[in-house]
């Protein structure tokens, strides 16, 4: 690989260019089996040594059994090859081997531009603010190693720093015109995601404890900027998933195996909300919505809006995902909704046996001849007198449903929301549990909402006859707190802890900059990783008045003019002051003012026989020309410093000629 | 060529003079910038796609870093260091760089010659010799002066061709001849005094081709001893001249290059000395400013200044 052609890097440098590698695989290190770390750090140890004498270069045999292994633990480290992992694995594996043999500019330029790969493949993983900061920051180390490649003669680390830097500095402006005016083109071909590992979300299913695990999770799950006025948070309930299907244990989705849409459509939708969404990527394809949702719209993919309300895209979301939509705060229906016979079975389905005892409740209910509003008030009214709003509910037996109403009476809101469903199918009522968020806190630096994982939430929703499903939440009957205020206020002291980024939220110094911090994170997203053609056309708008060729046409020019401006201005300056010498800066205001009396140097003549020039044609220069030469003498010739304070006195006090009239 | 970039003692890097382009590896460049494109449009990536840009622009950037890296430098003509012909030309300039940052990384070479790497700090004048091709006899007029560098990135490569008004000389290669006529009969009468006041001898060494055959000791070679030949210390003031008449060849280079020789080799004996060409005569002497007279004269001889 080296050629012999290619100047060596001077060795000092060569720390440079590990510091960067370094800096540029760190982030990716943690998605990689350890043996490529220990890789690394051997491949560092071996340059080291080489730079030490100790060891030589490694010959090609060496080189081709290194590179085999590495591909073989590749191989075998990922068991499908073509992921993303795999693929960043084998970069870092390449780069990192490259370090055994760094001695030439060429392997130098190499480790940057692998840098920069590198750099890129951080981006895959992970997109926050912190992540794109600290991904300035390894430009920035690679610019430094970059030009140290160059360099010819040893300079300080500072020295080094700051040239990088600057270059930094200077191609930031271009950097950002680009970015910002560069078409956006869609995807040209497929390719592979990362891996799920370690992403906390809701699943398909629903079973007892799934919620109460998801809420210890302080990751945001999504962000919400509203069109007016905003909301209540309390009244948002952010509907997710369906869950019309239960087997005794697990409730499941059946609506999206429907064939037809089977939502009765009502036909006044009053009081429109209009809001905006930037959804965490959770690798489902159902998205979140306000209840009757009858817009929505994105850049970022295919949405539509499903038989059972629920907003759904046509691939999984692996990447942050913002979409616009409208709901209906109300609906009205001219014509009674009717539910279909396929929907009010599916929706009063139970399993055929277990739960014996809250079977019986609602037979109960039935033979009474309460109808369903009471049979709903029943309910309601079961759970208000005796029942416990814990994270930590004990485990429940075969017979959930029973275990949870007549022995436990100790749960989270999927127990709620389970075995309120539950009892209403057994008195025939048309129910299904709905898995979401409710609620949210909104962030005053930015005004959004933000929603976290610990806002998960399950509740219910009730066919009335009249008007359709109803929303009800069974939470809100035991710990209304939860509705109102969220969360850890519902719960009890020892619960607080296990909710998910609480400990953040109560020290009251550190709130106020964690909403900054959210708000920036939230501004980042918006405006730079959201930043698509839809929102180029936007801002060009915005700035331009149009999108016309002729307004951007004119725009390009007048940006070209201006740099063009900048770049002859700079040029004129540069001529104007021709570079002095220290010396020639130093003595300039004396000869200006000598020459302005009509002493002025002579081509030719150096400042020493100037003086003594002066001195002879002026006898009470003498003195003073003389103490002149012999402090600039010893502070030019004899490099003496120290001297130049004094220097400058005399210069200053030097007398000027007398007046010629 | 020489009407856009005429001969001057001295250059000042500016922007008239300096040219930039991308270097091979600055097209690798833009293959990075293209892959980093690629992977930020293909996972609708806004950071990849930032970067990808950022060094897009770096590659712009680096043509103004690497135009300021030599601009303000000035490269003024030192001077040649005399030489025989069929050798290497070794020419001298002076580096100074105006820039408050000094120049890294410059390369120099002339035409033909062989490259020079040097930095400068800011303000320091510094000379540098460069080897050039071999010349032939007389004047020596340098190729044009290639100043180029790839600071800070080694992605763009900013140059220039100086044509700079430096002039040299270039002696005769020695060529081995018989001696000079007239330097012989010289000698011979000094040869001859010698020999009788036998005080002068010197001794005996290996015989060389091109030897005077009166100096050849014959005793010894009739003693089937080998082939030796008398040396003889020179008495002062004895003088000799080397006349272009009395050469025994006529080769005009011939009787240069023995001329040369004879120069070089009464020089290596102290020996004083005169030059006859047609036209000029250096008057008989000795020491090293007689000798590069002599071989000046030798160099310059019919040779025509270049313009």
């Amino acid at each position: 690989m080296s050629s012999s052609k290619s100047p060596l890097i001077r060795r000092d440098n060569i720390g440079w260019l590990l510091a960067s590698q370094a800096f540029a695989i760190a982030p990716l290190l943690s998605h990689l089996p350890a043996w490529i770390s220990a890789l690394w750090m051997l491949a560092v140890l071996w340059r080291w040594l080489i730079l030490l004498q100790r060891v030589g270069e490694p010959n090609l045999f060496l080189k081709l059994v290194l590179t085999s292994a590495c591909v073989a633990g590749l191989y075998l480290s990922f068991p499908h090859q073509a992921g993303l992992d795999f693929m960043v694995g084998l970069l870092v594996c390449a780069f990192v081997l490259k370090v055994i043999e760094l001695n030439t500019r060429k392997d130098g330029l190499l480790i940057i531009f692998i840098g920069f790969i590198a750099v890129a493949a951080q981006f895959l993983f992970a997109q926050s603010l912190l992540v794109g900061v600290y991904g300035l920051l390894c430009c920035a180390v690679l610019l430094t190693a970059w030009q140290t490649i160059f360099y010819s003669k040893p300079h300080g680390a500072w020295f080094k720093v700051g040239r990088g830097g600057l270059l930094l500095l200077h191609s930031m402006p271009l950097m950002v015109i680009l970015f910002v005016v560069m078409p956006r083109l869609g995807p040209l071909w497929t390719v592979p995601v990362p891996d799920g590992k370690g992403k906390t979300g809701f699943s398909d299913t629903l079973s007892p404890g799934d919620i109460g695990t998801l809420v210890k999770s302080g990751e945001p799950a999504f962000r919400v900027s509203f069109v007016g006025a905003n909301p209540v948070p309390s009244s948002l309930y952010w509907r997710g998933l369906v869950l019309d299907d239960y087997d005794g244990q697990v409730w499941h989705s059946q609506a999206l195996a429907l064939p037809e849409p089977d939502e009765p459509v009502p036909d006044q939708l009053e009081d429109l909300l209009e809001y905006s969404v930037i959804l965490e990527p959770h690798r489902q394809v159902w998205l979140f919505s306000l209840p009757r949702a009858v817009y929505v719209a994105s850049t970022g993919g295919e949405l539509s809006i499903g038989n059972d309300g629920i907003v759904q895209a046509a691939e999984p979301v692996y990447r942050r995902l913002q979409y616009t939509m409208r709901s209906a705060r109300q609906a009205h229906f001219t014509q009674p909704p009717t539910l279909s016979a396929v929907s009010r079975r599916l929706n009063t389905q139970l399993p055929p046996q277990g739960d014996p005892k809250a079977r019986q409740l609602a037979n109960q209910w039935v033979l009474a001849g309460l109808n369903d509003q009471q049979k709903i008030d029943q309910a309601l009214k079961l759970f208000n007198e005796s029942f416990t709003y814990t994270l930590q509910p004990p485990t429940l037996g075969r017979h959930a449903v029973d275990d949870f109403l007549f022995v436990s009476k100790r749960g989270f809101c999927e127990h709620f929301a389970s075995s309120f469903a539950f009892l209403m199918r057994a008195a025939g009522v048309p129910a299904r549990v709905l898995v979401g968020y409710q609620g949210g806190r909104y962030n005053d630096v930015e005004n959004y909402l933000l929603v976290s994982q610990s806002d998960a939430h399950a509740w219910v929703e009730v066919w009335l006859e009249g008007s359709g499903w109803t929303t009800l939440d069974p939470t809100a009957a035991v710990a209304p707190q939860r509705i109102e205020q969220g969360l850890t206020e519902a719960l009890s002291p020892q619960d607080r802890d296990l909710v998910g980024g609480d400990a953040w939220q109560r020290s009251a110094w550190l709130l106020p900059w964690q909403k900054r911090w959210d708000a920036a994170g939230y501004a980042w997203q918006r405006w730079v990783l959201n930043y698509d053609s839809h929102q180029q056309q936007g801002l060009l708008e915005r700035l331009l008045g149009g999108r016309d060729a002729w307004r951007l046409g004119s725009a390009l020019l007048a940006l070209a003019v201006v740099f063009g401006v900048v770049f002859a201005y700079w040029l004129l300056r540069q001529r104007r002051r021709p570079q002095l010498s220290a010396e020639a800066r130093l003595l300039a205001p004396l000869l200006r003012r000598l020459a302005r009396q009509g002493m002025a140097l002579q081509p030719g003549e150096t400042f020493a026989q100037f003086l003594q020039r002066l001195g002879e044609q002026e006898p009470r220069y003498r003195i003073p020309a003389r103490h002149l030469s012999r402090l600039f003498e010893q502070w030019v010739y004899q490099g003496d410093v120290a001297v130049k304070p004094q220097l400058l006195r005399h210069l200053k006090a030097f007398p000027g000629l007398p007046s010629k009239t | 060529m020489d009407q856009r970039a005429p001969r001057a003692a001295s250059f000042r890097l500016n922007r008239k003079n300096l040219y930039t382009f991308p270097h091979l590896t600055g097209f690798a460049c833009l293959g990075l910038m293209a892959i980093l494109w690629l992977l930020g449009t293909n996972y609708q990536n806004n950071l990849i796609l930032a970067l990808a840009y950022s060094v897009m622009s770096i590659l712009v950037v680096a043509i103004l870093h690497a135009y300021l890296n030599l601009a303000a430098m000035d490269v003024r003509w030192l001077g040649v260091q005399p030489t025989f012909a069929g050798q290497p030309v070794e020419a001298s300039v002076e580096l100074c760089s105006a820039n408050k940052q000094g120049c890294e990384s410059v390369e120099l070479r002339f035409a033909g010659g062989e490259l020079r790497q040097a930095s400068l700090d800011s303000g320091a004048p510094q000379s540098v010799t460069l080897v050039c091709p071999a010349a032939t006899r007389g004047y020596w007029r340098p190729g044009r002066l290639l100043v180029q560098s790839c600071f800070p990135l080694g992605i763009i490569r900013c140059w220039t061709w100086l044509n700079l008004d430096g002039v040299g000389v270039v002696y005769p290669a020695p060529r081995v001849v018989p001696e000079p006529l007239g330097a012989q009969a010289d000698n011979l009468a000094d040869g001859l005094r010698v020999e009788t006041g036998g005080e002068d001898f010197a001794g005996l060494r290996v015989y060389r081709p091109g030897d005077p055959m009166r100096h050849m000791a014959w005793k010894i070679f009739a003693q089937d001893k080998g082939l030796y030949c008398k040396e003889y210390s020179q008495p002062q003031g004895a003088d000799t001249w080397l006349d272009w008449q009395s050469m025994a060849v006529q080769d005009t280079e011939l009787r240069l290059s023995g001329l040369c020789y004879w120069a070089l080799a009464y020089h290596a004996q102290q020996r004083p000395f005169g030059l006859r060409l047609p036209g000029t005569e250096v008057p008989i002497d000795t020491g090293d400013t007689h000798l590069h007279q002599c071989l000046t004269a030798l160099a310059l001889f019919q040779a025509v200044k270049p313009a």
